[in-house]
C-alpha cells in the first residue's frame, strides 16, 4: 500500500538540487539492526561491573520501620545495599521534583523502589535484593481519585497544599451554562479510560561508570539526555557538566522513558562505590516501575442550536496520577484543553483535577492527555448528529476549527488549521477505499460493506434481537487535534551546531544535536534535512545525538515536537554556516543556532485564558469494523488515517508512524487492559497485559498524507507521530455503534465490554459490576 | 505477604556442550541459566533479546534443531545434543535473505523485536519454502512488535520467500542447463 | 529464579526413584513452558529437576490401534496441530492445539504438561499474593477481580483450567496412562481432573512421584463429528475466555451421543451433561442447540466481572453444535 500525498507539496519552497528531503532513504541503522549487532542498553557491559537490583516496595503504601541489609550483605557476591541515606539529594522528577530515588520512611506504590543491592553476579544481586529485610507498618491505601478527595482520606503525600488534589485547571469562555439551557438539542455522558503500559519491547537497562576525570557516565536510553543529566546530577549534587548521558540503540519509548527509572540508580551506585556498575529491570519491574496512560473519567454535557452549530460545553475530568507527579499537571492541561477536540465552541466550562493516589504513577504516553478528550468529544459530536438526524461528517464540517478560529482559552489557533482538510480527505478516501461512509454531506445510502462479501447492513441495526447475532459491520470517523510541541509556557527551543569541512566547496558536514531516536527515525530526518540544506549527498553528513557532553540540547523525544524543532534548528544552523563559508579560507566552519518557536503562556487560573500552544496537529481517521454481537468480538478490517504533517520530510517514517500508531491505538481501543486493586497491579506479565500481534492489527491501513506548510517548521514540516493515536478511539465506538447499535463508553472495548454493552444497553459497563442475568431471551440465534 | 527465605544452598556447576551457529561450545553452567542468558552472558551473543523472559513476546527467538523456540524457557543445560541457531549464525559475507527483505522493507523501528521476527520467518521458510501470506502471518504471531511495523514485517516475509524462490530458480535452472552442457 | 538441581535420568525407573519422596520439591521437566514460568514468579521452588525428555520409554508417538489413538506424552502442540491421525480422528484436539499459545510455543509445549499446567490467575501468579491455591486462607479472586474467573463454584478457589487441550481431551472421552512407584494405572480424564481441595491444592489427581505416559483416545463412533471453538480477547496467543468443545454421533438423523465441554468456566474442564441429555435423540436443529447451551448454563453462578461468559458460552456452544451437525462438513 503507497501512501498518498496531497496537497501542496513543496509548495513555496525553492528546488533543491537534490531531493533528499521528500525521500525515503534506507535507515541508516538497518544492517546493525537486522543482524543483531545493535547494542541496546541490556547488551551492553562494562570490565570490572558489579551488577545491581533494585528492591521494590511490593506493597502501595507503607511506612518503613526498618530495612535490615545484614542478610544481603552476608550473601557470597553482595557487595554493597545502598538506602535513601546514601542519596545525596534523594529528590527528582520531570515537573516537579517530588520523588525520592530510593524511598525515605514510606512507600507510596508498589514500585517504589527502598533499597538498591550490588554484587559481583547478576544472580547474587537478585538473590541479595531477596534477602534485604525491610519492614513495613502497612497504611490505609487510597486507590482511586474518588477517595482520594473524598474527606478524611490519608494523604499520598502529606505537606502539599491541596491534599491529595495534584493539580486543577479551568477553562472558561462565555457562558457555557446559560449557552446548554437553550439549547436545542443537550446530550450528557460520562466516559472513563484506563492505565495504558508503554510495553516498550528494551525494559530499563544501562550501565554507568565514574571516568578518571570525576564525570559520571551513564549509558541508558531515554528521550532527553540533557534533562536526564540534569536530573541524575541533581540527585548525587553535582553540577551539570559532571554527568554525562549517553543513548544506546533505544529500544522504544512512546512517553514512557521521559522519567527518570534507573538513570539515578546507576548514577548514585557508580559514583558511591566507584566502581562500574550494570542494572537490567525485568519485565514485571519495567511494568510497576514507570509510569503509565493516565485514566480518566470524564462528563461531558455538549448543546447544539437548532442549525446543528455546537453551542456550547461543559465538560469535567479526572484523571488518577498516582503516587508522584511525572507530567500529570502538563497532561491533564493538554487534555482539559482538548475536552472540546477541534470544534469551535463559543461557550465553554472545562475543568480537570489530577489526584494522587497510591497507584502507579501516570505520565506521558504518545497523545499525552489527547486521546482521554478526545474519546469523549469526538463521541459526542457523533452522538449529536445522531440526535438531530445529521451526518457524522457533514455535522463535523459545519462545526470544525478554521483558520483564525478561537480556541477554548480566548486566543486565535496557531496559523495552519487543516482539520476540515483532514477530515475531507479521509471522508472522501475512506468512501474511495472500502466502498463506505459518507458522500460528503451524507452517508452513502446503503452503501454500507455493499463491495464486501462478508458482513451486512441492516439500518435499524442493533434494534433486531436476531439480526444483531451475526456479524456486523460498521463504519465510523473520527477527528483529531494534539499540539505539537511544548506547551502553556514550558521553555521550548532547541539548539543545533553544524561543522562544515571540505577546500573550497563544502565536502561533507557533522551535525550535532543531541536528540533521541526511539526508533521514530528521527536522526535521519535531521540528517535529510541538512544535506538539502547543504546541497550534500546524505553519506557526507554525519549526526552526533546521542551523548549529552558532545551535542546539544535538542529537548526531548516527545509532543511530536523533534521534526519542527530540532529540524528546524538543523535547518538554521546548516544555513548559519554556509553564511560563514564564503567568508573565510578556513577548512572548517561552526555555527550554533537555538531555535524558539513562538511563545507560549501558562492560562490564567480562573479564567483559563492564554496561548497554550505554538502549533497543532490534524488527523482524521475512518475505520471499518465487523462486530460478532454473540461473542463481543470486535475486529478492525480496514483503516484511513488523514494526516497533514505540513511537509513530509521522510515519507516512509511518516507511513510507519501511521502504521505503528494505529497498532498501537488498537490495542488501546479493544485489547489492553492494565489492571490495578487496592493498589496492587494484577496485569505484571505480558501474559495478562495482551499487546497487539500481528493478526490483531487491521488488514488494510491507509496512510493519508496532506501538507500544508507550518509557517515555522523546516520545509514547513510540523510532527505527526502522536496523531494517529488520537482519533482512533471514538472512531472505532462509532463503528461499533454503527454495526451494532450501542455506544460504548468505558476503554478498552474488550469482548466482555462489548458483550454487556449488548446483553445490558443502555448504560451498563464492565465497571459496573451487574451479572449477566442467566436467562436466554436475549440469545437466540 | 513474605515467604521464608533461606540461603540458597549451593548447587554444582554442570559441564554442557552447547552447539550454536555450527561451533561446540563447552560450558559450565548453573542449571537454573537459561538458554538465553547462556547465549547472551556466556558467550556473547546479545543479537538475541531479553524482553520479557516469560515466554510472552518472542524476542528470544532462536532455532534449535531448526525449530522457532523462545530460549528464555529452555534451560541451558537442557539444551545438550540440541542445534542451536541465533541472529548471529544467519547470512555470512552476505546477508540471509530474511534480513534483506527485511532492510528492504523497512520491517523494523526501534528493532528490538527483529532478530527474534527473522528467527521465525527462518523457521517457516525452512519448513514452507513456499509459504502462503497466512502461513507468514502466522508464523509471526509469537513475536510482539510494540512499534507496530507488523505490515513492513509481513512484506518482508513476503519478499524473502520471493527471494528464496528466485535463487532456487536460478540454481534449478543452472542444474536444468548441466546436461546441454 | 532460585538455585536447584539438575537431573537427566536414563530411564523411567530411574526418574521414578529421583522423584519419590521429593514431595514436591522434585519435578519432572518436559517443556517447561509453565513450570519456568512459575519458578521465574517464584510461584514453584523446587528444589531438583527432573528432564524427563530423554527417557527411553516416554515419546512422542502418535499411533493407532485397536484401541483408539495414543498419543506419546512429549507430542507437543505443533505435533497434535500437524498430524493426520490427530486430524483425521480427533479434530477438536488438533483444533485446540492451533487455538492455543503461539508457534514457538506449541514447538516446546508437550501434551502432558499442557494437561497439568497451573491457572492463570493473576492473584495465584503473583509472588506478593499468598492465595489459597498456594497453601493460603483465602481467595482473593472470589471477591476481588475475577472478570476471567469461574461460572461454577467447585472449591473455595475460583481460579479456571488454562488447557485447551484439555477441554478436547475430556469431549474425545480421552484417558491418560500414568506410572509411579506403585505401577501403571489409567484415569479417564474426567477422573483425572478434579477441582483443588484442603489437602491437595492442584487441579488434578496426579501424585507428585507420578508422570503421564501417554493419553489415550478411544476410537470415535460411526458418524461421530468434533469440533473446538475458542473465544479470547487478543485474536491468537491467548487463554481462552470460554473454551467449547463439542463431540457428536448422529443417529440417522437424530443425534445418538453428544459430549459438549466448557473450559474457562470452572477449574477443570466441565462437562455439560444436561446439555448431553438434552439433545440425544434429537433431531439437531437451532432451537434445539439454544435450549441445549441455556441448559448447559443454567447451573451458572457469575462472580461480579464474569457474568459475560454466559451469553458467551452460550453462543459457542451453538456454533460448535451447529457446526458439528451440519451437512456437507467433513465427517470425523
Amino acid at each position: 500500500m503507497g501512501m498518498l500525498t496531497l496537497g501542496h507539496r513543496r509548495a513555496g519552497m525553492p528546488p533543491a538540487p537534490r531531493d533528499v528531503v521528500g525521500t525515503s532513504p534506507p535507515r541508516p541503522d538497518a544492517l546493525a539492526k537486522v543482524t543483531g549487532a545493535a547494542r541496546y542498553p541490556g547488551d551492553l557491559s562494562r570490565p570490572g561491573q558489579l551488577h545491581l537490583w533494585a528492591v521494590l516496595a511490593g506493597r502501595p503504601h507503607a511506612r518503613i520501620l526498618g530495612v535490615d541489609a545484614r542478610p544481603a550483605l552476608a550473601h557470597p557476591g553482595v557487595v554493597a545495599v545502598l538506602t535513601a541515606a546514601d542519596v545525596p539529594r534523594n529528590r527528582f522528577g520531570l515537573i516537579e521534583d517530588d520523588q525520592p530515588v530510593l524511598a525515605e520512611g514510606v512507600v507510596r506504590w508498589v514500585g517504589e523502589r527502598v533499597a538498591l543491592v550490588a554484587a559481583e553476579t547478576r544472580e547474587a544481586a537478585a538473590t541479595g535484593a531477596r534477602l534485604v529485610e525491610v519492614t513495613y507498618e502497612d497504611l490505609p491505601v487510597v486507590a482511586d481519585p474518588a477517595t482520594a478527595l473524598a474527606p478524611g482520606t490519608p494523604l499520598v503525600q502529606p505537606g502539599r497544599p491541596d491534599g491529595n488534589l495534584l493539580t486543577e485547571v479551568r477553562i472558561r469562555r462565555g457562558d457555557a451554562a446559560g449557552a446548554l439551557a437553550g439549547a436545542a438539542t443537550v446530550l450528557e455522558a460520562t466516559f472513563t479510560t484506563t492505565w495504558q503500559e508503554h510495553a516498550f519491547l528494551q525494559p530499563e537497562a544501562g550501565v554507568a561508570w565514574v571516568e578518571d576525570d570525576g564525570r559520571v557516565v551513564v549509558e541508558t536510553a531515554g528521550q532527553w539526555a540533557h534533562d536526564d543529566r540534569r536530573e541524575v546530577a541533581s540527585t548525587l549534587g553535582l553540577p551539570d557538566e559532571q554527568v554525562v548521558i549517553r543513548y544506546a540503540a533505544i529500544g522504544g519509548a512512546f512517553g514512557g522513558r521521559e522519567d527518570l527509572t534507573v538513570q539515578p540508580l546507576l548514577a548514585l551506585a557508580a559514583w558511591t562505590l566507584r566502581r562500574p556498575v550494570a542494572l537490567v529491570w525485568d519485565r514485571t519491574e519495567s511494568m510497576l516501575g514507570h509510569p503509565k496512560r493516565h485514566p480518566m473519567s470524564i462528563r461531558a454535557r455538549w448543546g447544539v442550536d437548532g442549525d446543528g452549530r455546537i453551542r456550547g460545553v461543559e465538560a469535567d475530568l479526572t484523571a488518577d496520577a498516582g503516587a508522584y507527579a511525572s507530567t500529570s499537571q502538563e497532561v491533564v492541561k493538554a487534555a482539559t484543553l482538548l475536552l472540546t477536540g477541534a470544534y469551535r465552541v463559543p461557550n465553554v466550562a472545562l475543568h480537570g483535577r489530577a489526584v494522587l493516589t497510591n497507584n502507579v504513577p501516570t505520565g506521558a504516553f504518545r497523545g499525552f492527555g489527547a486521546p482521554q478528550a478526545q474519546f469523549a468529544a469526538e463521541s459526542m459530536v457523533a452522538r449529536l448528529a445522531e440526535a438531530i438526524g445529521d451526518d457524522p461528517v457533514a455535522f463535523r464540517q459545519r462545526n470544525l476549527y478554521r483558520e483564525g478560529d478561537l480556541e477554548p482559552t480566548g486566543r486565535p489557533l496557531p496559523a495552519g488549521v487543516g482539520a476540515l482538510a483532514t477530515l475531507e480527505a479521509c471522508a472522501a478516501e475512506a468512501r474511495r477505499r472500502f466502498g463506505i461512509g459518507w458522500d460528503g454531506l451524507g452517508r452513502v445510502p446503503g452503501a454500507s460493506s455493499a463491495p464486501r462479501q462478508a458482513g451486512e447492513a441492516v439500518p435499524s441495526a442493533g434494534t433486531d434481537g436476531i439480526a444483531r447475532k451475526r456479524p456486523r459491520r460498521g463504519v465510523g470517523i473520527a477527528c483529531g487535534i494534539k499540539n505539537l510541541g511544548y506547551s502553556f509556557g514550558f521553555p521550548e527551543r532547541a539548539t543545533a551546531t553544524v561543522e562544515l569541512y571540505g577546500r573550497g566547496e563544502v565536502e561533507r558536514a557533522t551535525v550535532r544535536i543531541g536528540a533521541a531516536d526511539v526508533g521514530q527515525g528521527v536522526h535521519l530526518a535531521l540528517r535529510q534535512i541538512a544535506a538539502d540544506g547543504l546541497r550534500l549527498p546524505l553519506a557526507a553528513v554525519a549526526l552526533v545525538a546521542d551523548d549529552s557532553a558532545e551535542a546539544p540540547d535538542a529537548g526531548s523525544a516527545s509532543a511530536s515536537r523533534l521534526t519542527l524543532v530540532a529540524g528546524r534548528a538543523v535547518h538554521d544552523a546548516v544555513a548559519a554556516a554556509r553564511a560563514k563559508w564564503p567568508e573565510t579560507d578556513d577548512e572548517r566552519v561552526e555555527a550554533t543556532v537555538t531555535y524558539r518557536p513562538p511563545a507560549t503562556t501558562p492560562l490564567d487560573p480562573i479564567t483559563g485564558e492564554g496561548t497554550p500552544n505554538y502549533c497543532y496537529g490534524y488527523a482524521a481517521q475512518a475505520v471499518e469494523v465487523e462486530v460478532d454481537p454473540a461473542t463481543g468480538v470486535v475486529r478492525v478490517l480496514g483503516v484511513v488515517s488523514a494526516h497533514d504533517v505540513g511537509r513530509a520530510i521522510n515519507p516512509r517514517a511518516i507511513e510507519g508512524q501511521v502504521e505503528g500508531g494505529v497498532a498501537q491505538a488498537l490495542g488501546y481501543a479493544l485489547l489492553e487492559d492494565f489492571r490495578m486493586a487496592d493498589g496492587f497491579v494484577l496485569t505484571r506479565t505480558w501474559d495478562d497485559y495482551l499487546l497487539p500481534t500481528a493478526l490483531d492489527v487491521p488488514d488494510e491501513i491507509v496512510p493519508l498524507v496532506l501538507e500544508t506548510a507550518d509557517p515555522n517548521g523546516p520545509f514547513g514540516a510540523r510532527g505527526m507521530a502522536e496523531l494517529p493515536l488520537v482519533p482512533f478511539l471514538p472512531a472505532v465506538a462509532a463503528a461499533i455503534h454503527d454495526a451494532v447499535g450501542v455506544w460504548l463508553t468505558d476503554q478498552p472495548f474488550t469482548p466482555e465490554r462489548v458483550q454487556f454493552a449488548l446483553d445490558d444497553s443502555p448504560g451498563t459497563s464492565a465497571r459496573v459490576r451487574t451479572p449477566s442475568p442467566a436467562t436466554s431471551s436475549d440469545d437466540g440465534s | 505477604m513474605e515467604t521464608t527465605i533461606s540461603p540458597p544452598r549451593p548447587v554444582p556447576l554442570q559441564p554442557v556442550v552447547l552447539h550454536v551457529n555450527g561451533s561446540d561450545h563447552p560450558l559450565l553452567l548453573e542449571p537454573r541459566r537459561t538458554l538465553l542468558d547462556a547465549l547472551r552472558d556466556d558467550l556473547g551473543l546479545t543479537g538475541t533479546k531479553k524482553v520479557c523472559d516469560m515466554g510472552n513476546c518472542g524476542a528470544c527467538t532462536v532455532l534449535v534443531d531448526g525449530r522457532a523456540m523462545y530460549s528464555c524457557l529452555l534451560l541451558a543445560v537442557d539444551c545438550a545434543e540440541r542445534r542451536v541457531t541465533t541472529i548471529e549464525g544467519l547470512g555470512g559475507p552476505a546477508l540471509d535473505p530474511i534480513q534483506e527483505a527485511f532492510v528492504a522493507a523497512d520491517a523494523y523501528q526501534c528493532g528490538f523485536c527483529t532478530p527474534g521476527q527473522i528467527m521465525s520467518l527462518r523457521a517457516l521458510l525452512d519448513a514452507h519454502p513456499d509459504p502462503s501470506d497466512a502461513q507468514i502471518a502466522r508464523a509471526v504471531t509469537g513475536n510482539l512488535c510494540r512499534c507496530g511495523a507488523y505490515r513492513n514485517i509481513l512484506r518482508a516475509g513476503r519478499l524473502a520467500a520471493e527471494i528464496e524462490a528466485d535463487r532456487r530458480a536460478q540454481q534449478g535452472g543452472q542444474d536444468g542447463n548441466a546436461p546441454g552442457r | 529464579m532460585r538455585r536447584f538441581d539438575y537431573a537427566s535420568p536414563a530411564t523411567i525407573d530411574d526418574a521414578l526413584a529421583l522423584l519419590a519422596g521429593g514431595d514436591g520439591a522434585v519435578r519432572p521437566l518436559a517443556g517447561g513452558t509453565d513450570l519456568l514460568t512459575l519458578m521465574k514468579a517464584d510461584i514453584a521452588t523446587p528444589e531438583r529437576l527432573i528432564d524427563i525428555k530423554r527417557l527411553a520409554e516416554l515419546d512422542d508417538a502418535i499411533a493407532l490401534d485397536a484401541d483408539g489413538l495414543s498419543i506419546g506424552a512429549l507430542a507437543t502442540l505443533d505435533d497434535l496441530e500437524d498430524d493426520p491421525l490427530v486430524r483425521q480422528l480427533a479434530p477438536a484436539l488438533a483444533e485446540a492445539a492451533a487455538a492455543a499459545a503461539s508457534p514457538q510455543l506449541r514447538n516446546m509445549a508437550t501434551i502432558g504438561g499442557n494437561l497439568l499446567q497451573r491457572p492463570r490467575c493473576w492473584y495465584f501468579r503473583s509472588s506478593l499474593v499468598h492465595c489459597w491455591l498456594k497453601g493460603g486462607t483465602e481467595c482473593q479472586a472470589r471477591d476481588g477481580e475475577n472478570a476471567l474467573h469461574a461460572l461454577f463454584d467447585q472449591s473455595p478457589c475460583v481460579a479456571v483450567h488454562p488447557s485447551d487441550l484439555a477441554t478436547a481431551l475430556v469431549a474425545l472421552d480421552a484417558s491418560v496412562r500414568l506410572r509411579g512407584p506403585a505401577g501403571e494405572r489409567s484415569l479417564s480424564l474426567g477422573e483425572f481432573f478434579a477441582p483443588p481441595t484442603d489437602d491437595r491444592r492442584t487441579e488434578n489427581v496426579l501424585a507428585p512421584d507420578e508422570l503421564i505416559l501417554s493419553v489415550r483416545i478411544p476410537p470415535p463412533a460411526d458418524n461421530a463429528r468434533g469440533t473446538y471453538l475458542k473465544a479470547m480477547d487478543r485474536k491468537v496467543w491467548a487463554f481462552a475466555l470460554v473454551g467449547v468443545a463439542a463431540t457428536v454421533a448422529r443417529d440417522g438423523d437424530r443425534i445418538g451421543a453428544a459430549r459438549i465441554v466448557l473450559g474457562g468456566v470452572a477449574q477443570t474442564p466441565w462437562r455439560a451433561r444436561e446439555a448431553e441429555d438434552l439433545l440425544v435423540g434429537q433431531r439437531p436443529d437451532a432451537d434445539l442447540f439454544a435450549r441445549a447451551a441455556d441448559a448447559a448454563l443454567a447451573g451458572a453462578a457469575p462472580l461480579a466481572d464474569n457474568g459475560y461468559k454466559i451469553p458467551l458460552a452460550r453462543t459457542l456452544i451453538r456454533r460448535a453444535l451447529a457446526a458439528v451437525t451440519a451437512d456437507g462438513a467433513p465427517p470425523a
